[in-house]
């Protein structure tokens, strides 16, 4: 496998897109999260928690408290410098992607 | 069951050092906790089971409480260094001017008591306040306003004609109306920046009491600091539209009164002294031609003359100048130093706030500390027509005034502290602005 830290996206990638719709607070990013992956990403909130927070300092997010159902949750909501970093991520995601839809449908097998 | 609960969240808190932080981290942990135990009661589990597998779900507790400490520390405080200036400075101060032996038991207790103040309201949540008084803020803020200008109004008149009683206490109390003027800010947030000429009468009103004691001098200065927060508003993009309708609507009504009363009194006496203080020499010119003997021109029998002027060498209001007759004109190059790094060194802290609505806050802290620096430098230096009755803040023996400095640096150290967890949250929706809905009818259907 190749440096890993080199492959764009990630985790907070798909929080932001997440974000981008609706504002959500933490449990129902974990659900959706789960829902559209069908169950690939299950994300435990102690992973959440923190990478929320991070992209929060980063100004990609930001958190406000709101009263729904008889109780207050904390949401958050995608800024307009979230939703830039976004976009950036998503293209430098599919350029990833494709190239390695690109090596893996013309793939040559090693010391071949 | 709720103890397993409390004993996971427990052992997360144990890994987060700092306390306020503390507090909101394990709430959203904890309505998250319960989210997930409806979730899997809703899916049929027991109550107990749910509970458990919800608590499960949330992951080490040691590695969670580790990952939000690491992200949550208290903004860097300056409090231990602006302890150990602000002591050394006076200190200096005391020993310098050869203070008499009660003056320096008062100088020092006044600094030690405003010392306390600013470490006490340092731990102070401003944005809890700010949204615990919520639409009350505007009444709150006329209402002081209004009991200021009365008990101002009620104050004994001395032989001179100043107010005695409560009035100087008053008077340094009213730096704080630009705080409360920010607080009625944070509620405007969307409101389209047509309408800021509005906050006009709000400024003068609460500028006013300084007005009436000590002068129309000091309520200007107060005046211009809301300005000049209601401006850091616009450029934070805190209202709707383009930033220049926001300026000039907030700005228009201030320079049009400006020039209307520049009109109608356009040769005022201490403009005439300040700008030919030759033309009359033994009268309203003659301080300011002392002045500039003394410190432009570095005449040391000027210096002498100054010390030697009754009633003056005790002045609060010119203790930068004893000093400066005493050793000499770097005293006021320095202090233009202090002030201006000051300035630099609190708006780059300000830039760096992470929330809009923190940096509000911080400019209706620091711009009535900044200015009253700065009117109190140019007086003193001769370069400003008007004296302001405030002195030089952490300098100039006042003791209300030092309190009251300290207080309001203490409440800006407090937002660089709880920066880390003010938010600002999505801007509430409001109409979109129309001029043309605004002076056209709606035009009647069928």
């Amino acid at each position: 496998m190749g440096n890993e830290r080199n492959v764009p996206g990630g985790l907070g990638m798909l929080l932001l897109a997440l974000l981008a719709g609706e504002d959500r607070y933490g449990y129902e990013m974990i659900e959706a999260l789960r829902r559209r992956s069908n169950h690939v990403f299950d994300l435990k909130a102690g992973t959440l928690y923190p990478l929320l927070h991070t992209l929060e300092r980063e100004g990609w997010v930001t958190a406000y408290d709101r009263e729904a159902g008889g109780r207050v949750r904390r949401y958050y909501h995608l800024t307009e410098a979230g939703r830039a970093a976004l976009e950036a991520q998503k293209a430098g995601w599919r350029n990833y992607s494709a190239a390695v839809e690109g090596v893996l449908e013309g793939g040559v097998p090693d010391g071949v | 069951m709720a103890c397993e609960v409390q004993d996971y969240l427990d052992r997360v808190g144990e890994r987060i050092r700092w306390a306020r932080g503390r507090t909101y981290l394990l709430r959203e942990l904890s309505d998250h906790i319960e989210d997930q135990r409806s979730a899997f009661e809703a899916q049929g589990l027991p109550p107990e089971e749910a509970l458990r597998r919800a608590v499960a779900e949330m992951g080490d507790p040691e590695e969670v409480g580790d990952a939000l400490n690491a992200l949550h520390r208290p903004g860097r405080s300056w409090a231990p260094a602006l302890c150990a200036l602000s002591a050394g400075g006076l200190g200096a101060l005391c020993v310098l001017t050869g203070l008499s032996a009660g003056e320096p038991v008062s100088h020092l207790l006044s600094l030690a008591l405003g010392l306390a103040a600013m470490l006490l309201l340092r731990l102070m949540d401003l944005g809890r306040v700010s949204a615990a008084l919520g639409r009350g803020a505007l009444p709150l803020a006329m209402a002081l306003a209004l009991l200021t200008y009365v008990f101002i109004e009620a104050a004994p008149i001395a032989a001179g004609g100043a107010h005695g009683g409560f009035a100087p206490l008053l008077l340094v109390l009213s730096l704080f109306s630009p705080a409360l003027f920010a607080l009625v800010l944070l509620r405007l947030r969307g409101v389209h920046g047509f309408w800021l000429w509005a906050l006009s009468p709000l400024m003068y009103l609460l500028a006013a009491p300084a007005a009436v004691y000590p002068s129309l001098v000091t309520a200007l200065f107060l005046g211009g600091a809301m300005l000049l927060t209601a401006s850091a508003a616009v450029c934070l993009g805190w209202f709707q539209g383009p930033k220049w309708v926001g300026l000039v609507s907030l700005w228009a009504p201030t320079a049009g009164l400006t020039g209307l009363a520049l009109s109608l009194f356009p040769h005022l006496t201490r403009w005439t002294a300040f700008l030919h203080p030759q033309a009359d020499p033994a009268g309203s010119g003659w301080f300011f031609l002392l002045l500039r003997r003394m410190l432009w021109q570095g005449e040391a029998e000027a210096a002498a003359q100054y010390l030697q002027a009754t009633g003056w060498s005790g002045d609060p209001q010119f203790s930068l100048l004893t000093l400066s007759a005493q050793l000499g004109r770097p005293v006021m190059l320095l202090a233009l130093g202090a002030v201006l790094l000051f300035g630099a060194v609190c708006l780059w802290r300000v830039r760096r706030l992470h929330s809009a609505s923190g940096k509000l806050l911080a400019h209706s802290l620091f711009w009535p500390l900044f200015l009253q620096a700065a009117g109190s430098w140019l007086c003193n230096a001769g370069l400003s027509p008007f004296f302001m009755a405030l002195p030089f803040p952490f300098f100039s023996y006042g003791p209300w005034a030092m309190g009251v400095d300290f207080a309001l640096l203490g409440l800006l150290l407090s937002l660089f502290r709880m920066d880390p967890l003010l938010r600002d949250g999505p801007a509430p929706v409001r109409q979109p602005f129309s001029l043309r809905a605004l002076l056209l009818p709606p035009l009647e259907e069928g």
